[in-house]
């Protein structure tokens, strides 16, 4: 019996010490990993937002999980009136689901947007990831729910994806109704 | 995502050894004939449902609340060396006509890729206990379609001619290659086809 | 006799370059070393990240090796290489964010079967230094095995060459690219080829050795 304790006692002194080593190097590393998951959203952040304008860092991320909406920030302009949102919508399309970065000025018009990880397979649902692709639903006043209503120019950059393209139009869509009818240009 | 969908995405689709490589030293080691490559599947199969459950268990329940999540691979991989152990224990006791099917099989498992990949997986994409359930055991089945086939091939190869230099894993590898190139075909478009995404 | 042991620990460190080398002849750990050869970067940190799991195990396994008793040494073994690998994981999120590709293959390097199996076979049988320098040879032919497989894939799969700070193209094949090369079955199909021409140059050896005897 002894023999069984002592074993199970190395056992534990082996664990209790490695857990202990990685909670020390946890604690150095952790504060880095964190700014640097920081770093990436504002990164992705400011590629949508206008140049004249920055994110409200106090108010930060806000999470929605509601209709689509995964999450949104406030944009200020310098003298920290509001102007506008950048929302993070979830969608999903033909290889499964996305998420995109959109920035509506605080009336709900939908400005730039730009598609985050995506599991779209390359070449089809990829498009998108390029801007040009991804900016056509914001060239429109209203946003465009299937390729009928696109100028015959644009439908050749997106030809082929339709399920990508209804489903980015639906989320977009779906965070304009969530400004308009939650966020209405003030604060929830 | 539906359980189809996860059904068929990971049989299929996300093959984890064609696609990604997990499991591929028992996939390579195992599939001489076909008897001992449908063991080895059936028992990956098993672990990978039970570990996956008790792995998210204990992430989500043990884990998140004492934010310890830098311990999930130590934490991990115990559960599963320790679960083996046990089902190798339990099964020999409750049913020896399993152990002598299974039985060789299950202490190769704990250094199987898959399962602890599968595992981190379900964590990494957020997936809530039934899926995770789902997601382990298709898995497995993925991985017991593709050994069986692969198993199939290779007893075929055993009587044909194959030049010397390619003889045994070489040419192994080649055919899990072909395999591989035709689960390409596989595309995530059936889902949208099917209407399950 | 100081001669001796030196080439004696020599010995330690070259036999995992060839004679035992890791992935084409003792066929461990395969499964980080096809998928993370599409590029020669991420071959590179991968083998890195291996090669100091391994050193790092090998040493305290060996250390431990009169206290770890047989019916733990397993699960033991386990936990200490488990560390070592959420020490790499750890250390390469927070300054190396660029080597994230390699994903969940990181935390796999738990179960890669070249380190669980040096520590069964060598390091729990071994003095330390012979140990630290039986891993440091086998992390390094597990190195130079990534950097072949990885070559021969990029060059031909992708046209290019991605060091670590510098990205070289090859003219004609970064344009035209064999496309199938970088993706996974081509990962599997220039690892069988490779393990073709090591047996016909092994057997060409040894027909040599049988002519001169």
């Amino acid at each position: 019996m002894t023999k069984y304790l002592k074993s199970s006692l190395t056992l534990f002194c082996i664990c209790a010490f490695f857990a202990l080593l990685l909670s020390l190097v946890n604690m150095v590393t952790e504060p880095r990993i964190k700014a640097l998951a920081e770093q990436r959203v504002l990164d992705s952040l400011s590629m949508v937002i206008p140049s004249n304008s920055r994110i409200n860092m106090d108010k930060g991320e806000v999470t929605v999980n509601k209709d689509g909406v995964n999450s949104y920030y406030i944009v200020e302009n310098a003298d920290k009136s509001l102007k506008g949102y950048v929302l993070n919508l979830k969608g999903s399309g033909y290889g499964g689901e996305f998420t995109v970065l959109a920035y509506y000025s605080k009336d709900g018009k939908l400005e730039k947007s730009k598609l985050l990880d995506n599991s779209e397979t390359s070449g089809i649902g990829k498009k998108y990831e390029n801007d040009d692709a991804i900016s056509l639903f914001a060239s429109y006043d209203r946003i465009p729910t299937s390729k009928k209503d696109l100028d015959p120019s644009d439908s050749l950059i997106v030809s082929g994806a339709s399920v990508t393209f209804q489903g980015l139009s639906s989320a977009l869509i779906g965070g304009q109704n969530y400004i308009n009818s939650v966020l209405k240009g003030g604060l929830k | 995502m539906t359980y189809i969908a996860i059904i068929i995405t990971y049989i299929f689709i996300q093959n984890y050894i064609l696609v990604n490589f997990l499991g591929l030293c028992p996939f390579i080691g195992v599939s001489k004939n076909s008897e001992s490559a449908i063991g080895m599947g059936l028992a990956v199969t098993f672990v990978t449902g039970v570990t996956s459950v008790i792995c998210w268990l204990i992430y989500t329940l043990l884990l998140v609340p004492l934010h310890l999540e830098y311990l999930e691979t130590v934490a991990f991989i115990l559960v599963i060396a320790s679960l083996v152990q046990a089902l190798e224990m339990f099964i020999r006791k409750t049913s020896p006509s399993l152990y002598k099917a299974l039985g060789i099989y299950l202490p190769l498992i704990t250094t199987n890729c898959l399962v602890l990949g599968i595992a981190i997986i379900n964590i990494q994409e957020k997936h809530n206990i039934f899926e995770t359930f789902v997601t382990g055991v298709s898995a497995g089945l993925g991985f017991t379609l593709a050994i069986v086939l692969m198993s199939a091939i290779r007893e075929k190869l055993d009587i044909e001619s194959v030049p010397k230099a390619f003889k045994g894993t070489p040419i192994a590898f080649i055919c899990a290659s072909l395999m591989a190139l035709s689960f390409m075909g596989f595309d995530k478009g059936i889902l949208a086809n099917l209407h399950l995404v | 006799m100081n001669k001796k042991i030196n080439s004696a620990y020599l010995q330690e460190a070259s036999k995992g370059l060839f004679k035992e080398n890791p992935v084409f002849v003792l066929m461990l750990g395969l499964c980080p070393t096809l998928s993370m050869s599409a590029q020669v970067d991420n071959a590179l940190g991968m083998g890195i990240a291996v090669t100091f799991v391994l050193v790092c195990s090998n040493i305290i396994i060996s250390l431990l090796r009169s206290l770890i008793k047989n019916s733990i040494r397993i699960p033991a073994f386990i936990v200490i290489i488990a560390s070592f690998v959420t020490i790499v994981e750890l250390v390469v999120k927070a300054y190396i964010p660029s080597l994230s590709v390699l994903g969940v293959y990181l935390p796999l390097i738990t179960v890669n079967c070249i380190i669980l199996g040096r520590a069964e076979a060598f390091a729990s049988k071994n003095s330390v230094l012979a140990s630290a320098l039986d891993g440091l040879g086998m992390g390094i032919g597990f190195t130079l095995s990534m950097l072949l497989l990885s070559l021969i894939r990029e060059i031909i799969g992708s046209g290019s060459i991605s060091l670590p700070f510098a990205k070289i193209s090859i003219p004609v094949l970064s344009t035209h690219p064999v496309r199938v090369l970088s993706l996974a079955p081509g990962a599997m199909l220039v690892m069988g080829l490779l393990l073709a021409l090591f047996n016909v140059i092994k057997d060409q050896k040894k027909t040599r050795k049988e002519a001169k005897v």
